[in-house]
């Protein structure tokens, strides 16, 4: 409203361009401004849900959501979508098979119901869409909006009784999303591959897709929005997207930001599709209040699975690649045994052998037939049992998801399930470069097509698959690449079963049911890991592995701190991270020349290591037992570069980890805890307590334990 | 003289002996180095194995390539019908001839190069090697005799290329971005060295970096460089420059190189080398791009003179 009165307002002035005067300029460029800025005034047309944590209102004509505010008070207050002239309910793309995209937006649209039920709840429904041609067409978006404590949650339906297929709704729909609430900009969270990216707002617009977390946050420096794809089942993606549109027709003109969740939900004609609730608090605090959020709505749902006992208690691990589709065959299947020793030697538990398998690593897939080249069948069999016998768990490397083009099965057998483009086209995952100055330079790659998970009788065939895995009496596999598919969504092609497109991530936990089911017929004990699965992946691939750096954010170890998460050890002497993972509770994954060396190449990381994990030993309680709380509950400052996390026990004693990341200077290190009992601390390198005040002189590239008595 | 007199003579006969052969052994290796050199610089090769042994910048005492037992002569790969791994290692062969001719001029040979699992291959790489005002000139001639495609050869090969110094703060390889020597792209690879290939396709952390778009690589100190490049332009096949850190680093969290010769027993050097990818059918000749190498003083923009003299006298 107030940007209308003020372009109605420089109109008036009547001032051709070439006669702009400054003071003009500045005035136009004023009320302009103060229209995005300012606090929205209160409609006389608005209907509300509020209670004493967050207020949501509602256009009684459009049905748009005006004004989203966190009603709490102090730095917490913040007006998250307050600019009713930029207001938009809701928004269709629709799909046509000449990939001619039309939408129904904006202020065409009246709200055929804007009804409030009750004090937490307002009913909305908007029926004959009007496109952007203005044709009329027979849809019907029903959405029903409560509040509880503070939750609010938009609960969508579709009707599509047209004959066009709505390729995705967008709502919510915030049209003037409030970006600085302290003056400060903010910046998008999400979770991914084991941490937490986060992308500045106020930069190119971020997004974040469902496939990747089914939450996001908004975060300012006290306070944030939450904002869930309440249902962990992947129906379809949903995408949290933010938009930037210029205010004017001058690109440097005035910006607003959109913000709107996406459901790419392909309502097909003639049908009625109930989409998932999107759920929106405000929190106050930084990323770990809105991760609590997540906590909270993830134990309703989580169901955690079966762990071998091997893998709960301090283990550690080797990643040993042995060969690739450049054919080296560098380590044959009768020699592997002098790796499993060392790994022996060493007390490490596990070896996760990589390139096993017909064409080595990235050749060959989704086959999983041994590689002639390395040896036979037999042989690698007999290794398996003999490392295992040696305490040295095997865990196969494989991945479903591809089919190599170079492969006969690829034209004879698994063209059938590749994902193919709305235009008809394959997909294709690009394939990954290995040691020859040839492939290095990307020629020759082994290009892959993306297979279907959505249909069933490719699962079936990556079951058949798995079950050769299985066959070798491996303690387990890990599925590299398990948390993508390429840039592939949907698989556009007919006769996959089910009506086209299928969203291909959706097939996911159905296949990991099926394999795990086949994998509980040898042993439950048979151990699913993965390479950075998604949250809700963990159910079937409970061990995640991972790379970090000195910026990744534990949040996984945070949303479970007993979840095995597996990091790399790349470094010849690689306190650094080895510290980071004792910090994180996570298990060292030993991966001395890129991970195609002996353990024992590398001994002053393997026997940092150990030390680790002898402390993590000595003190289970506190360093792998306890929850972690990351930063949370206690106060560290130092003289120099160190980072620190928090266990609590169960008994409620703490332990803080205190990291010196200085290359070549000890610090002093002051850790406060509240009401703090007697304390003592330990490192890697002097594993005996001894008493402290909290004071800690910490050599350079070095870790010390302070713990509550 | 009894039994264990005689048994101790013998013993100390041999023992000479042994001191007299470790003796000849370490002057025959001495004296197994050809060097060409001028007032600038100095560059010796292997005379068993023809790999560069050593290079020095004399007018800045930069040894470049310093430790003969890392020194390496060429790389080439073969694939096989039935398996595309089949590298030729230089470190493997032996230089069939090799000969001074002249102050400012060393030719090689190697023939029949052994392949690593296709067995001997009959090729003939013909080596040439100039010194003139300090500018080094590498051309090879690849004769493929045999059925294989010679996909890439790496040559010249440096297998120990060092920092000036192990405190060194900042050693920087420069390319141009678009063919443009006043907009160049920095890489460190000293003290920082950052793999930038997928790491589960290489052995040791890796840089490659294009000559498309750079004919030369400037590779700087913060007070003197090299100038390394393609001796003609524009060149026939896709060359690139190629830095390998071997074994790795101290940790992928710091990006720090050891600083030492030696870590945990595995030995700490960085290969440097330009790689041709010539994709060269069986029984062809082939003439390599020739490389040229030359040492500076002074920061970047002494090395890009360099290049635009020597552009300005190609054209």
């Amino acid at each position: 409203m107030a940007l209308n009165v003020a372009i109605a307002a420089f109109r008036k002035m009547n001032f051709s361009n070439r006669h702009l005067s400054f003071p003009a300029l500045m005035l136009a460029g004023f009320v302009c401004t103060s229209s995005i800025l300012l606090p929205p005034t209160v409609l006389a047309d608005e209907v509300m849900l509020q209670d004493d944590k967050l207020l949501a209102a509602f256009d009684s004509d459009s049905g748009a959501l005006l004004r989203l505010e966190n009603v709490a008070g102090g730095n917490a207050h913040w007006v998250a979508d307050g600019h009713p002239e930029l207001a938009v309910p809701f928004r269709f793309n629709l799909f046509s098979p000449g990939n001619k995209h039309d939408y129904v937006y904006r202020d065409k649209q009246h709200a055929a119901a804007v009804q409030k039920i009750s004090d937490q709840e307002i009913h909305l429904q908007w029926k004959d869409l009007v496109d952007e041609q203005g044709r009329s067409l027979p849809m019907t978006l029903t959405a029903d909006v409560t509040l509880t404590n503070g939750t609010l949650t938009f609960n969508p339906t579709v009707q599509n009784d047209s004959s066009q297929m709505i390729e995705s709704v967008d709502y919510p729909y915030m049209g003037g999303f409030n970006e600085k609430p302290e003056g400060t900009s903010m910046t998008m969270k999400h979770l991914w591959y084991g941490g937490m990216p986060s992308e500045d707002i106020s930069g190119k617009p971020p997004g974040v897709q469902s496939k990747q977390s089914l939450f996001c946050l908004m975060q300012s420096t006290n306070t944030g929005l939450y904002v869930e794809m309440h249902d962990p089942t992947q129906p379809y993606l949903l995408n949290f997207i933010f938009e930037r549109h210029s205010l004017t027709k001058s690109s440097n003109g005035p910006m607003r930001t959109e913000f709107h969740t996406s459901h790419v939900a392909y309502v097909h004609t003639n049908s009625t599709v109930t989409l998932a609730p999107v759920v929106m608090q405000f929190y106050r605090g930084d990323w770990h209040a809105g991760v609590d959020l997540y906590k909270a709505w993830r134990a309703t749902w989580y169901k955690q699975p079966h762990l071998p006992a091997w893998i709960q208690d301090v283990n550690s691990w080797q990643q040993l690649q042995i060969d690739s589709p450049e054919q080296d065959f560098r380590v044959p299947y009768t020699n592997l045994i002098s790796y499993a020793q060392q790994c022996a030697d060493n007390g490490v538990a596990a070896i996760q052998l990589v390139g096993w398998n017909n064409w080595g690593q990235d050749g060959g897939d989704p086959a999983q037939d041994i590689e002639p080249g390395l040896g036979t069948w037999q042989e690698l069999h007999d290794f398996v049992a003999q490392s295992q016998a040696k305490g040295v768990n095997i865990i196969l490397f494989a991945k479903l998801n591809w089919a190599d083009l170079t492969m006969p099965r690829y034209t004879n057998e698994f063209y059938k399930y590749e994902c193919i483009d709305p235009a008809g086209k394959r997909y294709e995952q690009g394939g990954y470069q290995y040691f020859t100055p040839t492939q290095l330079s990307n020629i020759g790659v082994h290009r892959r097509a993306v297979m279907d998970f959505s249909d069933p009788e490719y699962r079936d065939v990556a079951t058949k698959e798995f079950e050769k895995i299985l066959a070798l009496g491996s303690a387990g596999w890990l599925w590299d690449e398990v948390c993508h598919h390429a840039s592939v969504l949907y698989n556009y092609a007919p006769g996959h079963g089910y009506n086209p497109p299928g969203y291909i991530y959706g097939g996911d936990m159905p296949l990991g049911a099926q394999l795990r089911a086949a994998a509980d017929k040898v042993s439950p004990d048979f151990l699913f890991s993965g390479e950075g699965p998604e949250d809700w992946l963990t159910q079937y691939f409970p061990l995640s592995y991972f790379r970090i750096n000195i910026d990744s954010v534990p949040v996984c170890r945070y949303i479970d701190s007993q979840e095995p998460l597996m990091v790399a050890v790349v470094g010849y002497d690689d306190r650094e991270m080895l510290n980071l993972i004792l910090m994180d509770r996570y298990i060292i994954e030993y991966e001395p020349q890129n991970f195609k060396g002996y353990l024992e190449e590398y001994p002053l990381t393997l026997a940092y290591g150990k030390k680790i994990d002898a402390l993590r030993r000595k003190y289970k309680e506190y360093l792998w037992d306890a929850t972690f709380r990351d930063t949370l509950g206690a106060n560290v400052t130092s003289d120099g570069n160190s980072h620190y996390s928090v266990f609590v026990t169960a008994s409620g004693k703490r332990a803080v980890v205190v990291v010196n990341m200085e290359y070549s200077k000890a610090i002093t290190a002051r850790v406060e805890l509240p009401n703090p009992g007697k304390l003592l601390m330990a490192s890697p390198e002097h594993p005996d307590t001894e008493p402290t005040d909290g004071t800690l002189n910490i050599p350079a590239r070095s870790a010390i334990v302070v713990m509550e008595q | 003289m009894n039994l264990f007199k005689m048994h101790f003579f013998r013993m100390a006969q041999n023992l000479v002996m042994l001191v007299v052969l470790a003796v000849t052994v370490a002057v025959s290796a001495s004296a197994r180095e050809i060097t060409l050199q001028d007032d600038r610089v100095l560059i010796a090769f292997d005379s068993k194995s023809g790999a560069i042994t050593r290079l020095t910048d004399k007018a800045s005492h930069w040894k470049i390539e310093r430790r003969p037992e890392l020194g390496v002569s060429f790389r080439l790969f073969a694939p096989l019908p039935g398996r595309r791994w089949n590298p030729v290692l230089g470190q493997k062969q032996v230089v069939a001839e090799i000969e001074k001719i002249s102050r400012h001029e060393i030719e090689l040979e190697w023939k029949n190069p052994v392949s690593e699992n296709g067995g001997v291959l009959p090729m003939i790489l013909t080596a040439h090697v100039t010194l003139t005002n300090g500018v080094l000139t590498f051309n090879l001639n690849v004769q493929n005799d045999s059925d294989l495609t010679v996909e890439s050869i790496d040559y010249p090969y440096f297998g120990d290329f060092n920092a000036p110094s192990h405190d060194s703060t900042n050693l920087v390889a420069w390319t141009m971005k678009q063919g443009n020597v006043d907009d160049l792209g920095a890489e460190e690879i000293y003290p920082h060295f950052r793999n930038e290939k997928g790491y589960w396709g290489v052995f040791w952390p890796t840089k490659i970096l294009e000559a498309e778009h750079s004919p030369c690589c400037l590779i700087q100190s913060p007070d003197s460089g090299i100038y390394i490049g393609a001796g003609a332009t524009p060149e026939p096949y896709r060359l690139q420059y190629v830095f390998e850190q071997h074994p790795g680093l101290l940790s992928v969290v710091t990006g720090l190189v050891p600083p030492e010769d030696e870590i945990g027993g595995q030995t700490v050097h960085l290969e440097f080398r330009l790689c041709h990818l010539v994709f060269q059918q069986p029984h062809t000749i082939v003439k390599l791009t020739p490389v040229v190498l030359s040492c500076y003083r002074g920061d970047r923009h002494a090395g890009s003179a360099l290049y635009k003299q020597w552009h300005s006298t190609s054209q």
